[in-house]
């Protein structure tokens, strides 16, 4: 009798696995939104605009998947390949969304762009430029990350210094702060973008960004430059003034030495600005210095836009992009920006009413800018951003010399270019 | 042999040397001494910063909590440990069940029948023992999403179930080789069916040897990290392994919730441990042989 | 008298199939995929013969993660497997007899704890700012050797094999515990009327002894060795630099970062021949 009763709680249990995933009989039309942010305040504004397009498209069911900055990188590729891809999914631009788009695996939203002008025309140009390839659009960008470097007001305030303009007054700036105590400056390299961010900066303010949008290209770039050593070499300088153990501290423990006032300059993304919300002291923000013996124009803005493509394979081409203009209407523009406080792609979403002073400081940079210098580790091949963090790491930890790691980064760029011929 | 110890006999007492003996205990007691500290300290330390605000962790993790933040666990748990709970329980139990009943099953069969092909059918379920997971990953991360299963849970109960037959089936095989053989010939005699005898006397003569297995099989599950963190995406259907860590990357720097999130996730299998300890004990040692 | 004679194929059925399909299937498609180069992305795929293995050999980092893979054997053997034995005869020792019971469960909890929990754990010890670790160097002035564990290269790997002892002693240590209770205490009896002291009794009584439950620790913790993915994954995911990649985790690299699945299908094949080797290695020794 006993045993009766496990050979049917056996049969329930897999009569029910069957049942919980047999191919689901859907509403009519399901959409499968991949995002990147499991977390607040991002996550609410996603669930915010999936509900209220619901109510304009009831017949409408959306299936929305929240998975984290690096796993996320690792796992969009295989979901993508996969049967079923999602309809719309998130992108960094550079060649992380250009291998979709080259692949075949975005669709092509040109004709979108072009039917409806109005909506097309409120969307900051320059964010949209890089989801562009061969003049058509592939994406729609969401918001704008920038990198400014974030100062200590009352540090500052206190030791009578003024924000540094040029690279030698960036430097001297720094070796009043140590000596009075603080750090300087911040790098949590230990997940290694960080460090890349860094050389991004570098990169564009010693070669220029023509130079560097070559390099980065998979199909040009040589990187022989010698401007790609020197840039590593000025990393280099900034190793004296930084925390201490830069590979073995995390982004989110710098940020949290940053708000507690110990560092006194730091990187931020301007899609960090809601988690230093607690910081006590007064803070700003300044552009990164010129490097005057350098070719690249001090006024360009370490950031890019971030998005979401739509998958060849979707069957309701059409409801997915109506879910991303309805994102991007300069009401949920404004929406977006009261939520999360991030820049929004969508002209005069920041303004006064709605963003802090600061806020409203960047976004005039950000207009005044007339390009963008993307992140290194998103505009690069795999095969290229694999060694050149590493190599950033190496060079951190005093392990190799900026000499040694470009030309591993040399090395890897020309095997590429023979691949891709 | 005895002589031959007398030859080696360097320091040549006959009784314990009450000096050396004490110096022997003084020191073993010291080792035995630090390495409880060492095991016990890291567990303490965890357990009183997970009652801590972040702030305090920073400025003093030594000292106990000023304030006993309980509110930590209660956030943790709803921030989604609870979910990854749930979800490491199901994977386990119904891997654990599934397991058994095919690895007993299979043990009996093995055991009892002769046929053509056992002795190869035998060699070739014992060998997935020696195939370790990794060798897999990539073919079964492709089948799964074609079968369809990916982000699911039974994308991680059926890879589970095939990596712990092997091991459980030779388990419980070895048990069954002890049965006496005239209990079942009574029985056929009785007129009982084959399957009849091994539901109603192998299983129930098994017991022990099947609460050691599926002790092993939670054991091993409850921890599995590989195909836990590969094969499914969704942050609803993550296990503790997987779920823990995109806990950690959701927290950005509330450390003392992230700590309770972790206290959550030790207490069941220690709890486990503490109850079923015996066959824990049983199950490893003679586990660890057959493997 | 058919079904009788179907009637044991019926019940290994249900193993065979699962077996065959989550093991035996992927093993040789992991093989033959070994010899393609192909990226998930993509649709074509490529086949190159043996190039995959080629440049593996030729490959710095798979030279550094099989090296890493091979000093944490070594560590985990003589720490785990010999320290293992040493403690357990402490603790079967008549004199702890009354904590033993306890200090065993004690030790044995690491290993209980899920690998995420001791590495995110672990994370937090080896943090330079809050970080455990550096405050008891601090404390028992040892403080000029505080760093950043898991962000120097040459302090990175050891740290992780540093936490792998932590995991896996006291587990080897309750094997040995059993096996040592299974020794006939009239061995020992004899000895003392030989009088042999602790020291030999130990020696040559307690290690022949329990020479079968030594091969099983050596196996478990070699094959743990060979295989170590998440403590690396969690601690360090392989960096600084490439200074604690592990064969485990350079195969998740190479499949999901740099989108190389047919490298990755090589790696693994990589991992699977070590480990049939010292299964047979061991197979040997042990029959003799």
């Amino acid at each position: 009798m006993k045993r009766l009763v496990i050979i049917s709680l056996v049969l329930c249990l897999s009569l029910s696995f069957f049942v919980m995933y047999s191919p689901e009989a859907h509403a009519e039309k399901t959409i499968t939104f991949l995002h990147r942010w499991p977390n607040e305040p991002f996550k609410g504004f996603f669930d915010y605009a999936v509900e209220e397009f619901k109510k304009e498209h009831p017949d409408v069911e959306f299936k929305v998947l929240r998975v984290l900055n690096e796993d996320y990188k690792q796992k969009i590729n295989v979901l993508l390949a996969s049967e079923n891809p999602p309809d719309i999914f998130f992108t960094w631009v550079g060649e992380y969304g250009n291998k979709f788009i080259r692949e075949g695996i975005a669709l092509d939203l040109s004709k979108y762009y072009e039917e409806d002008s109005d909506w097309a025309n409120n969307i900051i140009p320059s964010t949209v430029k890089p989801f562009t390839y061969k003049d058509k659009e592939y994406g729609v960008p969401i918001l704008m990350d920038v990198r400014m470097m974030a100062y200590n007001k009352d540090i500052f305030n206190e030791l009578n210094l003024e924000t540094p303009d040029t690279w030698d007054q960036l430097i001297d700036v720094s070796k009043k702060l140590k000596n009075n105590g603080y750090i300087p400056l911040g790098c949590g390299n230990k997940a290694p973008w960080n460090g890349a961010l860094y050389v991004t900066t570098l990169n564009q303010r010693v070669l220029g960004l023509d130079t560097v949008k070559e390099d980065y290209n998979r199909y040009t770039g040589d990187f022989e430059e010698t401007g790609y050593v020197e840039a590593l070499e000025r990393l280099e300088t900034l190793i004296p003034y930084m925390n201490k153990y830069p590979n073995a501290v995390s982004r989110e423990e710098e940020r949290s030495m940053f708000v507690n006032g110990q560092i006194a300059m730091m990187a931020l993304h301007t899609i960090e600005f809601p988690y230093v919300k607690d910081m006590q002291y007064e803070w700003g923000t300044f552009n990164f210095p010129e490097i005057e013996e350098g070719k690249g124009d001090p006024s360009v803005i370490t950031g890019a836009p971030e998005g979401f493509m739509i998958s060849k394979e979707t069957e309701h081409p059409e409801i997915a992009m109506e879910f991303l203009k309805f994102m991007t209407t300069p009401e949920m523009g404004k929406k977006w920006v009261e939520m999360t406080n991030v820049i929004s792609t969508t002209k005069g979403a920041v303004n006064e009413n709605n963003s802090t002073p600061l806020m409203v400081e960047v976004i005039k940079e950000v207009e005044k800018a007339q390009d963008m210098s993307i992140w290194l580790d998103t505009a690069t091949d795999a095969k290229i951003f694999q060694p050149y963090l590493a190599g950033i790491q190496q060079v951190l930890n005093k392990e190799k010399t900026p000499q040694q790691v470009m030309e591993e980064v040399r090395k890897a760029a020309d095997e590429l270019r023979k691949e891709v011929e | 042999m005895l002589e031959k110890l007398n030859k080696f006999n360097i320091f040549s007492f006959n009784k314990e040397n009450t000096l050396f003996s004490y110096i022997g205990i003084i020191f073993s007691s010291f080792v035995l001494l630090l390495l409880f500290l060492l095991v016990a300290y890291p567990l303490f330390w965890m357990i009183i910063n997970s009652f801590k605000a972040t702030r305090e962790i920073y400025s003093n993790s030594w000292a106990l909590p000023s304030n006993w933040l309980f509110s930590n666990y209660v956030e943790a748990w709803n921030m989604g440990v609870s979910k990854y709970f749930l979800n490491s329980t199901l994977v386990t139990i119904s891997t654990v069940i599934i397991t058994v009943s095919a690895s007993a099953l299979c043990a009996y069969g093995l055991a009892r029948f002769k046929f053509f092909g056992k002795k190869i059918i035998l060699a070739y379920i014992a060998a997935g023992l020696m195939f370790p997971p990794q060798v897999s990953l990539i073919p079964l991360y492709k089948m799964i999403q074609s079968i369809g299963i990916y982000d699911t849970h039974l994308a991680l109960i059926l890879p589970y179930t095939a990596f712990r037959i092997s091991l459980i089936m030779l388990l419980i095989r070895s048990f069954f080789l002890d049965i006496p053989k005239e209990i079942e010939e009574s029985a056929y005699l009785d007129g009982c069916s084959r399957l009849g005898i091994f539901f109603r006397i192998f299983l129930p003569l098994s017991r022990p040897i099947i609460v050691t297995s599926m002790v092993l099989i939670a054991y091993w599950a409850w921890n599995e990290f590989l195909f836990a963190i590969v094969f499914v995406d969704s942050d609803s259907v993550k296990t503790i392994t997987a779920g823990l860590l995109a806990f950690r990357d959701a927290l950005y720097t509330n450390w003392g919730v992230l700590m309770a999130g972790l206290v959550i996730s030790t207490i069941p299998i220690i709890m486990l441990f503490i109850f079923l300890q015996k066959y824990f004990v049983r199950g490893l040692a003679e586990g660890g042989i057959k493997g | 008298m058919n079904n009788q004679k179907k009637l044991p194929y019926l019940f290994i059925l249900p193993g065979f199939i699962i077996v065959t399909t989550f093991i035996y299937y992927p093993v040789v498609k992991n093989l033959y995929w070994s010899f393609y180069k192909w990226s998930p992305l993509s649709q074509g795929r490529e086949f190159v013969k043996f190039s995959n293995y080629v440049q593996l050999f030729n490959d710095e980092i798979f030279i550094i993660a099989i090296k890493n893979n091979f000093v944490h054997a070594v560590i985990s053997l003589t720490i785990q497997v010999f320290g293992a034995l040493v403690l357990a005869a402490i603790l079967e020792d008549k004199i702890f007899r009354k904590i033993s019971g306890f200090l065993r469960s004690m030790y044995f909890i690491p290993t209980l704890i899920s690998i995420t929990v001791t590495g995110l754990l672990f994370s937090f010890i080896y943090n330079p700012q809050i970080g455990l670790l550096n405050e008891i160097l601090g404390l028992i002035g040892l403080g000029q050797f505080a760093t950043g564990w898991l962000g120097n290269s040459d302090t990175a790997f050891p740290s992780v094999i540093a936490m792998g002892q932590w995991i896996g002693t006291g587990y080897i240590t309750m094997l040995f515990v059993v096996a040592i209770q299974k020794i006939p205490q009239d061995l020992y009896d004899a000895a003392i009327v030989d009088g042999c002291n602790k020291i030999q009794k130990f020696l040559y009584i307690t290690v022949p002894q329990v020479k079968e439950m030594t091969f099983v620790a050596v196996i478990f913790t070699l094959s743990r060795s060979m295989l170590v993915f998440a403590d690396v994954f969690v601690l360090t995911g392989g960096g600084p630099g490439y200074s604690s990649q592990v064969l485990s985790t350079y195969l998740y690299n190479s499949a999901f970062i740099n989108n190389e699945m047919g490298y990755a299908s090589t790696i693994a094949m990589i991992i699977f021949i070590i480990t049939i080797l010292f299964y047979l290695l061991q197979a040997k020794i042990f029959s003799e």
